[in-house]
Parts: structure tokens; sequence; C-alpha cells
């Protein structure tokens, strides 16, 4: 249950507290395949509509929210508590604090949320806020279990036995802190009864739509990014066995992280009833936000100086470093299309949605690839994973969905904005809607077996942990002309 | 944590597992007799595990 861990100092300390955080890695890969297959499917369905069945509860409207917080809250949640819980063990040298029972009730209290939450989807519950569809009584039970686990996370920083809370640290605690502001203050809604799901927002109009976009914005820039950054900067350096490099430019890249992104939020609302300084503010933010968000992929990439050898040999800080890249990519991408006129053509496109992608798959489901290849050996403690050679399928797998994903969407998107906005010659639009819809086609059955390719690929993962937790070691040839890498002094 | 903390927490989650009891009882839609039911089964389950989990220290300790 828990692990025998003693330090490389004089002191003695206590074991951590790893069940957790298997359990938490269990349902990382269980809820990232769930979160993949629904996104195939709701793909499909886009292509070929006969697939809602012509049931309520199997329509895109209502799937579409189970695959977006499966992919979100469940997949990357999961991802993120079970890598902090197991970061701020290691680099604080202390057991977590509020003991196994508070650990517990944070794992099942979360997994509870997940289930009511897609649940209320299916059966056609929602509040209607994008990224926050639950229902003001999931909604409360959320923030009860957000609180344990804030307090789980400073209690066991507040009891370290290391005088320095490493950078990683500073990126879950601003994800934990953050995020708890965002779901209380876009959560703000009246029940019409205590004993009934329905609820009303306190706020309407415009201000109602600034709020959803404040907090879905900051769900992107705490949840998928800043949280995130922290499993970069534990695991990317622990992997390539070398240090972070800069120390210092991980500093500023917090700080100037933290301070831009929260102001972010109107550039989802160009074009609309919100004040147009307020359009002008969130777009210069964003195109701010470039600068400390290539200082972050920088840092994350230029840790390998030295090692960029292992990148030919070992697969799993493939993953790792490619997932840096797509968050360069994509924080590149984002700033460009919040610029006004980008933004007149983008928005409301399929573009958006291959942007989402680029950085949901490439950066978010890469990099948490790659903290659970990491963690799977150490956790179960495995000489090394199953098949090396089956994370390097799982890798170019993977990675040619993304590549069909994202390039048909860029292509269908501004084929979309580009149709919407042709005129003829006597100043009528020169297309109808379907016909736009109609011409988008070819490009949604190339997204959704781009789709197929990243489900394909996460079950070479699961098929290989699953390997690995037994004990099996596959035989097989170095990659690269290489030693395999094997899972010692990771821990 | 074998001790005051357990009493504490069994207290906290028998509270859940009673509110989702009255939830799950006077729901008015589908939605909130799972939610009530979730909590229902959630309290009682995370008791379990604390009984069990006490049992199992207090037998390594014999």
């Amino acid at each position: 249950m828990i692990g025998a861990v003693t330090a490389s100092g004089t002191r003695p300390i206590e074991p951590y507290n790893e069940r957790v955080v298997k359990l938490f890695t269990l349902a990382t890969i269980f809820w990232g395949v769930v979160a993949f297959l629904v996104g195939t499917l709701i793909a499909f369905q886009l292509a070929f509509p006969v697939l809602n069945l012509g049931l309520e509860w199997t329509t895109f409207g209502r799937l579409r929210p189970v695959h977006t917080s499966a992919a979100i809250f469940a997949f990357g949640g999961s991802a993120l508590l079970g890598t902090s819980l197991y970061v701020v063990q290691r680099t604080c040298r202390a057991r977590l604090w509020g003991g196994d029972a508070l650990a517990e009730f944070l794992f099942w209290g979360y997994q509870l949320f997940i289930v009511l939450a897609a649940s209320g989807y299916v059966l056609g519950i929602t509040a209607g806020r994008e990224y926050a569809e639950p229902e003001w009584y999931v909604d409360l039970w959320l923030t009860l279990v957000w609180v344990i686990y804030l307090l789980i996370f400073l209690g066991t920083l507040m009891k370290r036995q290391e005088p320095h809370i490493y950078v990683a640290n500073w990126f879950y605690l601003a994800f934990i802190v953050t995020i708890a502001i965002l779901h209380i203050g876009n959560n703000l809604s009246i029940p019409v009864s205590i004993f009934g799901a329905k609820s009303y927002s306190v706020f309407s109009g415009v201000q109602d739509a600034m709020l959803q976009w404040w907090y879905g914005h900051n769900a992107v820039g705490f949840f998928l990014t800043a949280g995130f950054l922290g499993i970069m900067y534990y695991f990317v350096p622990k992997q390539a066995n070398r240090p972070v490099y800069s120390y210092r430019l991980s500093i500023v890249h917090f700080w100037s992280l933290i301070f831009l992104y929260i102001w972010a939020g109107p550039h989802h609302l160009h074009y609309t009833s919100l004040p147009d300084w307020t359009q002008t503010l969130g777009m210069t933010f964003s195109v701010m936000l470039w600068m400390p968000s290539w200082g972050g992929m920088i840092n994350g990439v230029m840790t390998l100086s030295g090692a960029w050898d292992k990148l030919r040999t070992d697969p799993v800080l493939r993953f790792l470093v490619t997932s840096v890249g797509f968050y360069g990519m994509s924080t590149f991408e984002g700033p460009v299309m919040s610029i006004k006129a980008v933004n007149s053509l983008s928005h409301y496109t399929d573009w958006t949605i291959g942007h989402v992608h680029s950085g949901a798959l490439g950066w978010v489901a890469f990099v948490s690839f790659g903290a659970v290849y990491f963690l799977v050996p150490v956790l179960w403690k495995r000489q090394r994973l199953y098949s090396l050679r089956l994370v390097e399928w799982h890798f170019w797998t993977a990675t040619f969905g993304i590549v069909l994903y994202i390039t048909s969407m860029w292509i269908s998107g501004i084929m979309q904005g580009l149709m919407w906005r042709a005129y003829d010659n006597l100043g009528f639009l020169q297309f109808s809607f379907a016909e736009t819809v109609a011409g988008m086609h070819p490009y949604y059955v190339i997204r959704a077996l781009g789709g197929v390719l990243f489900l394909l690929g996460s079950l070479v993962m699961v098929y290989n942990l699953a390997r690995t937790i037994r004990g099996d070691v596959r035989q097989e040839s170095a990659i690269g002309g290489a030693a395999p890498a094997t899972g010692t002094a990771r821990a | 944590m074998y001790g005051l903390g357990n009493w504490i927490a069994t207290v906290l989650l028998t509270a859940i597992a009673l509110l989702g009891l009255i939830l799950w009882s006077r729901a008015q839609d589908d939605a909130m007799a799972l939610f009530g039911g979730g909590l229902l089964f959630f309290g009682i389950l995370m008791v379990f595990r604390l009984i069990t989990n006490a049992f199992g220290h207090e037998e390594k300790l014999s």
C-alpha cells in the first residue's frame, strides 16, 4: 500500500503515500480511453449524423460535454491530481498531510464528481456553461473535494523537510487555488429547489458571458497549462536525467504566466456586445502571453541540453519533449487567433477546434502519457516498462492522428470562415450555411480517422502498462541501436 | 490518523450519507436522485473503508 522510501540524506522520512498516486494513475489511463472513445464517436457523428441513433441520450449535444469533461477533468484532472501528489511528496520529502483516509476521500470523491457530471449530461441536465456544464449540486460537491485537495497539498508543503519549494509545486499550487476561485465565481447560481437539479446563474447578459469566458479561458490557462507545466518541470528533468535548463527562467515563467493569463478571457467575445475596450484588453494580454509561454517551452526543451541523443533511444522522453513542442505551437497559434482581425475569420469555425486539440492532444495528453509511462514502473516497482517498442508505436500512431486532426481542421476552418464571408457581385452571401457544412464533410471524415489513430495508440498504451504492472518484460532489440532505457534511479 | 481523526471522518461521512438519503428520498428529478444515491453509497463505502483500514492497522501492530 505504501512505498518504503528512504531519504538520501541523514534524516529518516516517513514512507510516501503511493497508493493514492497509483489510483489516480489507473484513473488517468481509464478516463483517457473513455475520453478518446467518446471523442471519436462524436467526430463520426458530425460526419455521419445517423450515428446519433435517434436517441436523446446519444445525440452529439449530450455526448459532446461528456467528451470534453472526460478529457479535461477526468483524464487531465486525474493526471494532475496524481502527479501533484507524487511530486509534492518527493520534492518536499514528506508524506501527504491529513493521512490515508483524507487522500482516499480525495480520490473517490473526485471520481464521484466525474460520474455525477457525466450522468447528468447524458440525462440532459446541464448548466449550459461551456466546460462548466455540471449543475449546482455537482459544483458544490466538487468544491468540497477541491478544498480537501488544497488542504492536503498545502499541508504537505508546510510539513516539508526541504527548505526550498520546487518550482513544479508553485505551478500545481497556482492551478489548485485559481481553479477554486474560477469554479466558485463562474458557478454562482440559485437553485430552483433544493431537491431539484435546475438552477439559474446569478449573472445575466453580457456579464454572464464575460464570467463564462473569464472561467473558460482560465480553465485552459490554469487547469490545462499551469498544472501540466508542473508535470513538465518535474518529469522532463527526471526522464532526461538533467537539471532544469534555467531555474531563474522557470520563476520568471511562473509569475509572468500567472499575471497575464487571468486577463485574456475577453478574446473569446470579440465582436459581441462586450465593451470594445474589454475586447482589446483581452487581445493585448493574449498577445503578451506569447512571451512567458515560449519562455516555458524553451526552458522545457533546453533541459535536454547535453542529452539530445536520448530522444533517439527513449520514446518516453520523446513524448515529453514533443508535448513541449506542441505547447509552444499552440501558445503561438492562440495569441494569433486572439487578434481581432484574425478572429473575425477564425471565430466559430473549426480552426478553433483544431487549435484546442493541438493543445489538448499534443500538449496535455502527450505530457500525461510521458508522466504515466514514467510513473507506472516506479509505483509498481518494476525494472522497466514491458516494451519500449510499443511506446514508440503509441508515439507515432498518436502523432500521426494529431497531424490528421489539426491539419484537417485548419483547412476546414479557414474554408468555413472564407465561405461565410464571401459575397457575390450584388452583395448577397455567396454560400448558404448548408453549403458550408457540405464542403466540410471530407475534413470531418479525416478528423475522425485522426481520432481513431489517437484512440488506437492509447489502447497500445493500456496493453503495455497492463503487462508492465503484471511484471512482464518483453525481450526486444534496442531502439536507435542503444541499450533499452531502464527505470533505475527514478524514484 | 487511527484514533480521533478516524472518528471525526466517520461522523462527517455519516452526515454525507444521511444527506444523500434525504436528497434521494425527496428528489424531484432523476439527476437529483442519482446524486442523493451517489452520496449515500459514497458515505457508506468510505466508512466501511475506514473500518477495514483501522482493523488492518491494528492487525499490523499486534
